[in-house]
């Protein structure tokens, strides 16, 4: 019966699901980063574990009831760390302090298991005859599908990882797998007294078991449900929570940060000693991560046995009373553009918008950093003090400050001997001490401020720049490419595009249609798709640009985008514009990847019609 | 309207077409066949939703529409009510009249309650209707129709029947099926498919005379000689044989069916 679950995931699915995670694995591993370490680490390694006992120990004498979880927490920091004390990291680790780092792969590897488990139960709930015509042997059905999953959460994981290791051993190779992986720097907080490799073993037995309690719970939600779309929107929506979880709760002995599908797909667990207690017991971060999913497994697979042997097929297509009609309303007079925009908003489509805003509004709010309100008010008022000043007048004024600033500031080097010496009183040596650091204060703001005044001065006079606000450009530009706006867009047009295929209807067009005229329509088909994109994106940008616009602001929306940091031909032209064609970018970009799939399958189809 | 001229097409080793050569005018002509005879692949080939490996198949049709088609198992847009369906279809068929047309068919196939239900909502033998009606709107010259009167009630195959007889000089209509009474009184031409070639054909009267003579028809308590085709009529047996197959057997003018029977056998194999 395996052999007939293996076969629901179609040998197309496989090679698509195993191409991307060898391709995702592959180019994590070319593009990870290596770390340094310094000469003296060891003696910074005995320093730091030193460090880390003696604070726990004082912590330990603080807390006065010893049997409570913060009490055994720093007896645990305090029996691990001073058990690697002995432990010898002076050893070069290659390759593997890349590999321990990487994220991606693993969380692809967990997605290619729900998506396998997607695949499995969809095939079975959509032709759901057989197994309505068979009551015995139901568990076995059951017991079949979940040998798949948990075959395929050990191969996508092992895969996942494999091809992250071909893809260092290309750039730097691998050394020192033996030693303890402390000899990491990276590591040198882990509590466990592993190697390198063991590390890397951890890391895959804890992925795996957290993709074996995705994809159970995949599977059963979709018996349950009846709908493999809803699960996956629903998938998205539970992600989006656990990244903003994990990310919002990143201290020791939280809750939330312990439970999180993300914690167990990152290398969070080996770089510092967390975990969860109570009720006299304390877990390491680590023993979460593997009892929890394991007993999740558990409890989620003996749920999805019951759910397939009491498998009563699909549902009704829902309570509401069909209203019939007196047969009004033929022939409205509608516009094939309005037939085709009905085709694209469905309350599935509105889901998958909701479920990505809201992901995409979360991961802004984690997205952006900044230097502290303080430095930004007085950046913000300083440089908007120098609007309408030409750039010449800038630099001058920007140099005259910094001059002055540093005068101030050399005025504390001495004041402390004057100061004891009598010379000066209290007050007056601390009047010098706040001008001195205000001083200091001014002077990283000039001192910034400078820095891109020098930016702007390599492109003149061939750009006209000037010094502008910039803070929430900056961080506008330097968002990069977000792939959540684009999801919401795919997740929107590409039923749509592909919604003839789906439905079966495109027999119908090839024989109603001329060759000229199913071209026509195709044309027709991805302008609309185009201008769907747009107006799905839209509101992703203007959150955007509303989120940063509230935490920096925005300014000189007309003047050079040069003096927000772009380089020439873009920084020639205005923020104003840069920011539309950014916009435009990234719709042209999404219904392009569309667009190449469309003609791939309109490609194939055709081949197939041969 | 429609010439097929040394049509073949294989898939693997299995041949589903071979060297088939029809020409068809205004009319309704009946593909009858058992499954695997090479019905669907001869009309996704005619509406050119499959390539032929060899052969050619020339399609003259004047209508704003080229070819009017219902798949075995059309698919519609789910979302879409039956109306914006046909409106749709009109839209893109350019039907200048498109009201009119989308009136006679909702009236013909009996959608009137059903112009504003979903087609996701509709039942299986309802969305085959307003499959079957989506197919005559832009008025096509060449009308394809595969097995459409699958889960139809009787009454709804009356009303499909009498529609067909209403468009026949409009258009060439093609109709596969099994059921042979669904196109026994409307078909003007009938073709015996099987494995891929034609084994008979002509009108429903000349499929008949040939089989004249080797049907016979058993009285009530006889039982059918073993290893011979037959099939019940009312209360008696009526069986295919060259010569007479049993004391009190009487020869009588075949059916369609009956002749379906002498050409494919009681197991869809080949009786002759």
């Amino acid at each position: 019966m395996i052999k007939y679950e293996l076969k629901k995931i179609t040998a197309r699915t496989a090679v698509v699901i195993l191409s991307l995670l060898c391709a995702v694995g592959l180019l994590s591993g070319i593009y990870a980063e290596r770390g340094e370490k310094p000469e003296d680490y060891a003696e910074g390694y005995a320093r730091t574990l030193d460090d880390i006992v003696y604070n726990a120990g004082v912590n330990y004498r603080r807390i006065a009831d010893k049997k409570s979880a913060p009490a055994r927490f720093q007896e645990e920091v305090i029996r691990r760390y001073g058990a690697l004390a002995e432990n010898d990291v002076s050893g070069e680790v290659r390759g593997w302090d890349a590999l321990l780092s990487l994220t991606i792969p693993f969380a692809a590897a967990m997605a290619a298991t729900a998506a396998a488990a997607l695949t499995i139960s969809a095939a079975e709930v959509r032709g759901d005859f057989l197994i309505l015509s068979f009551h015995e042997r139901r568990s076995s059905a059951a017991l079949s599908k979940l040998a798949v999953i948990a075959a395929s959460a050990v191969v996508f994981n092992v895969l996942a990882a494999a091809s992250a290791a071909l893809g260092i051993s290309f750039s730097d190779g691998f050394a020192g797998g033996g030693l303890p992986i402390a000899s990491i720097q990276a590591y040198m907080r882990c509590p466990y007294d592993i190697t390198a490799a063991g590390g890397l073993f951890l890391r895959l037995a804890v992925s795996t078991l957290s993709s074996l309690a995705v994809g159970v719970l995949m599977m059963l939600a979709v018996f349950v449900l009846r709908r493999a779309v809803y699960v996956a929107l629903a998938a998205v929506a539970v992600t989006a929570v656990d990244v903003t979880l994990y990310a919002a709760s990143n201290d020791v002995l939280s809750f939330f940060y312990n439970f999180t599908f993300s914690g167990s797909v990152s290398d969070g667990f080996l770089t510092r000693f967390a975990g969860i207690g109570g009720g006299g017991i304390f877990l390491s971060r680590a023993a979460v991560l593997t009892v929890v999913p394991l007993i999740l497994s558990a409890v989620l697979s003996a749920c999805f046995i019951a759910a397939v042997v009491s498998y009563s097929g699909v549902r009704a297509a829902g309570k509401k009373r069909v209203r019939l009609s007196d047969g009004r309303g033929c022939g409205r007079g509608h516009g094939i553009v309005y037939y085709e925009l009905r085709r694209v908003f469905s309350v599935r489509a509105a889901i998958a918008f909701a479920v990505l805003f809201a992901l995409d509004a979360a991961l802004l709010s984690y997205g952006t950093e900044g230097r502290g309100s303080a430095w930004e008010r007085a950046y913000r008022q300083t440089v908007c003090g120098m609007e309408g000043m030409e750039y010449e007048e800038q630099a001058a004024v920007t140099e005259k400050e910094i001059s002055s600033a540093r005068a101030d500031a050399a005025k504390l080097d001495g004041a402390r001997e004057l100061f004891e010496a009598g010379e000066i009183s209290g007050e007056e040596y601390s009047e010098i001490t706040k001008a001195a650091s205000s001083a200091e204060f001014r002077l990283t703001v000039y001192e910034s401020i400078s820095e891109k005044l020098d930016f702007i001065g390599r492109y003149r006079p061939d750009v006209d720049g000037v010094l502008v606000y910039d803070l929430g450009w900056r961080a506008l530009f330097s968002r990069g490419v977000d792939p959540t706006p684009a999801l919401a867009a795919l997740f929107v047009s590409v039923p749509y595009i592909f919604s003839e295929m789906t439905t079966g209807y495109e027999r119908i067009l090839t024989a109603s249609l001329t060759r000229r005229e199913r071209k026509k329509f195709a044309r027709r088909k991805l302008a609309v798709s185009t201008a769907v994109s747009a107006a799905v994106l839209l509101p992703f940008f203007a959150a955007e640009l509303c989120f940063i616009a509230k935490r920096f602001g925005f300014a000189s929306w007309t003047k050079p985008a040069v003096g927000a940091g772009l380089i020439p031909p873009t920084g020639a032209l205005p923020i104003a514009i840069v920011v539309l064609l950014r916009y435009a970018a990234y719709v042209l970009c999404t219904e392009a990847a569309v667009a190449v799939v469309f003609i791939l399958c309109g490609f194939v189809s055709d081949r197939k019609k041969k | 309207m429609l010439k097929l001229e040394h049509i073949s097409r294989s898939y693997k080793k299995t041949r589903a077409l071979i060297d088939f050569s029809y020409e068809f005018g205004r009319g309704v002509y009946a593909i009858l066949g058992p499954n695997g005879s090479g019905k669907t692949t001869l009309f996704n080939i005619i509406t050119g939703n499959l390539k032929p490996d060899s052969g050619t198949v020339t399609v003259s049709s004047k209508g704003s529409r080229r070819i009017g088609f219902v798949p075995q198992y059309p698919g519609m847009y789910p979302d879409f009510t039956a109306a914006e369906m046909l409106d749709y279809t009109a839209k893109l068929a350019r039907a200048t009249d498109a009201g009119e047309q989308i009136k006679e068919v909702t009236e013909a196939f009996g959608l009137g309650e059903y112009m504003d239900v979903r087609v996701r909502a509709l039942s299986g033998g309802t969305k085959q209707r307003l499959a079957s009606a989506q197919a005559f709107i832009g008025s096509p010259e060449l009308v394809v129709l595969d097995e459409p009167t699958a889960g139809l009630d009787p009454m709804q195959r009356i009303q499909f029947k009498n529609y067909i007889k209403r468009r026949r000089d409009d258009a060439a209509i093609l109709i596969s099926t099994h059921i042979t009474t669904d196109v026994e009184d409307v078909a003007d031409k009938v073709i015996f498919l099987r494995r891929g070639c034609i084994v008979a054909d002509g009108s429903v009267d000349e499929i008949r005379e040939k089989f004249r003579g080797r049907c016979w028809e058993l009285p009530s308590g006889l039982n059918a000689p073993e290893g011979l085709p037959c099939r019940a009529f009312g209360e008696h047996i009526r069986v295919i044989s060259d010569a007479c197959p049993a004391l009190g057997a009487v020869s009588v003018m075949p059916e369609l069916d009956d002749c379906y029977l002498a050409v494919f056998g009681e197991d869809g194999a080949g009786a002759s």
